[in-house]
């Protein structure tokens, strides 16, 4: 390979979700000194100049390439873990790192109903408390009540519905969102919280529909700008819709990291359950095939594991 | 521990289910078969119950409880229904029957919702989804307003870590915030449902010693400001109910038994659902308080096949 062509190689193989490994070992692997240190001077991202002349690692970009390397083995490990304590660890993260809240609402609602309970049990084997009880206090905002709810629930999971008071709560649920008008208030209702945290997902796709009938709109896009009720319901009624959004913006060239591991923890949570519908889709929305992005921005065994797992669904 | 009694040899469930069967004859329970009935039943444990149940299916092509929901205006029938209904059935059977009602009905929901463990509150969940087609939180939470809704809901939401490890920073602060709250009067605030609702009972045992040790009176003697208000009763009560629920208990059979409560099944419902639980811890606290053994209180309070299965569930020898 020409040298110009192994620079350009080794920058994609340092680029996007995980490294490739092969072509760090076949082009670094046998460069001698004097060409790792024309690799060093001719990178200014990685490398910068010291006072006392030397290319000095930039300690940013270490950090970066860990979280690279890692995160095959982050994939595996998630993979491999039971569900129950794959989502009591998710759930703890979301309060803690970042916190990211957005993620207690998509385990919440996007897992079968004993699976949340599983997850609770592992919640009390792995961190000595209920995850009631850590929410509940980790949270001091207006949508407290809302999540506390939401981990709390045992949705019914059968197919009986009662059309009379889904469509009641789909038309108190339209004149609601007209009443608050952009002022972001609705986690104060306590009627919409008692819905979308307590009805089943039947009875809320019932409810959706007739919001549809009723309004002319969908209920997820009247929910814009209103905090975590938008994905609540996205969540609870199109969960591929939401994951296919989520996947999307974590793809996107330099976003941070814990948006980067959206990406391992959707294909890993999903890949069991719904990634045919996942790809059909991600692809209706975005006009390319999963696989085929992930190809574009993902490297080597993290690459190739993701990919494995997205052909489950075949 | 329970006072219920149960023979030492058992008879096989074919020949209870028989027996069961010749006293049913008629869809009418007759004057003397009851007693055979309460031999039989009311000395039986939960998992003999449940064979008999199924042997009597299996046997007579009916179950044994097939008049389960017509009315039942018998204290006795009402008693020997809910005892001889498997204890995840029972508790889903009086959460349901409490959200229909409009009276007492918050008292019923909130007494399962803190005394049961969080397993068994957990399968009473599982069994309402099976019984009635809707999760059991949604039906509450459709079912109450205001205050009753705030508390209540999350009560029977809530999987309580069941450990015994106490974070004492954490009591104390939380001790600090319910005394700010109860000062404040704002009993419904989210804090105070937040801790009443979600920490351990370990953890709430511990933050009320902090509250009386820091504060001078126990929670509930701040909490009587107002003795008319039924939200505070119901608070006092959950706060009994998840640390003292035999005191609870007690409380709630004596004024039953001086029909002073408005809970008129009370008495079935404490005796029934304890008999193989706590009802020996009941019956200890019942005779502290009031210097009269229970089985007295409850003999002269009831009268014929009622009373003889209620005394038989309490363990009082030769019913």
């Amino acid at each position: 390979m020409a040298v110009s062509d192994e620079l350009g190689a080794l920058t994609r193989a340092f680029s996007g979700l995980g490294v490739d490994e092969k072509a760090l070992i076949s082009i670094l692997g046998k460069w001698h000194p004097e060409q790792r240190q024309t690799y060093r001077k001719g990178t200014r991202d990685f490398f910068i100049e010291d006072e006392r002349q030397f290319e000095r690692w930039d300690d940013y970009h270490v950090i970066q390439l860990q979280h690279e390397f890692l995160r095959f083995k982050h994939a595996i490990v998630l993979w491999t873990m039971h569900p129950w304590e794959r989502d009591a660890r998710l759930l703890k993260e979301a309060l803690h790192k970042g916190p990211q809240h957005k993620v207690l609402v998509e385990v919440a609602c996007t897992r079968l109903s004993d699976e949340l309970l599983g997850a609770r049990k592992a919640y009390h084997s792995l961190f000595d408390q209920s995850v009631e009880e850590d929410v509940a206090f980790g949270i001091r905002g207006p949508e407290r009540k809302l999540l506390v709810a939401l981990v709390s629930s045992y949705r019914y999971e059968g197919t009986k519905v009662n059309e009379g008071i889904a469509k009641s709560e789909a038309k108190f649920l339209s004149s609601a969102i007209k009443g608050a008008a952009g002022n972001k208030n609705l986690l104060e209702n306590e009627e919409v919280v008692r819905i979308v945290a307590t009805r089943s997902k039947p009875h809320l796709t019932l409810v959706y529909n007739h919001y549809k009938e009723i309004t002319g709109n969908y209920l997820d896009e009247d929910l814009e700008g209103e905090l975590y009720l938008q994905e609540t319901v996205q969540c609870l009624c199109k969960p591929q819709e939401y994951f296919s959004k989520v996947l999307d913006a974590s793809m996107r060239p330099d976003v941070d990291e814990l948006k980067k591991e959206a990406v391992t923890r959707i294909i890993v949570t999903r890949a069991d359950v719904d990634m045919k519908l996942l790809k059909q889709e991600y692809n209706h929305k975005y006009g390319v095939s999963l696989p085929n992005k992930i190809e574009d921005v993902a490297n080597g065994n993290y690459r190739d594991f993701l990919l494995t797992l997205v052909a489950r669904g075949d | 521990m329970a006072t219920l009694k149960v023979p030492s040899s058992v008879p096989p469930a074919e020949e209870d289910s028989e027996q069961l069967r010749k006293a049913f004859a008629g869809n009418k329970l007759m004057e003397n078969n009851e007693a055979l009935i309460i031999q039989i039943l009311a000395h039986r444990n939960a998992a003999q119950l449940k064979l008999i149940r199924e042997t009597y299916a299996a046997t007579y092509g009916e179950d044994l409880l097939k008049d389960l929901d017509s009315e039942l205006w018998s204290d006795f029938q009402r008693a020997l229904l809910l005892w001889t209904l498997d204890p995840t059935e029972r508790d889903a059977y009086l959460v349901n029957e409490a959200n229909k009602q409009l009276t007492s009905s918050n008292w019923v929901i909130m007494e399962i919702a803190c005394t049961r463990s969080s397993n068994d509150l957990f399968l009473v969940r599982k069994e309402y989804h099976a019984r009635y087609k809707r999760s059991l939180e949604e039906d509450v939470a459709y079912h109450t307003t205001g205050d009753y809704r705030k508390l209540l809901v999350p009560l029977v939401s809530a999987f309580r870590y069941e450990g015994d490890e106490v974070n004492m920073m954490l009591a104390k602060s939380e001790a600090k915030i319910l005394h700010e709250k109860i000062c404040d009067k704002a009993y419904n605030h989210e804090e105070v449902i937040r801790i009443l609702t979600t920490r351990s009972k370990a953890q709430i045992n511990a933050t009320l010693n902090q509250y009386n040790s820091q504060f001078g009176n126990a929670i509930n003697k701040d909490l009587k400001s107002d003795p008319k208000d039924d939200y505070l009763s119901l608070l006092r009560a959950t706060i009994k109910c998840l640390t003292r629920p035999e005191k609870y208990f007690e409380k709630t059979l004596r004024l039953a038994i001086n029909k002073l409560g408005k809970d008129e099944w009370a008495l079935t419902r404490v005796v029934v659902t304890q008999a193989e639980v706590n009802m020996q811890c009941i019956k200890e606290e019942y005779h502290k308080r009031n210097s009269v053994p229970l089985e007295r209180a409850i003999a002269g309070d009831t009268s014929g096949d009622y009373e003889n299965l209620l005394l038989a569930l309490i363990g009082h020898e030769d019913a």
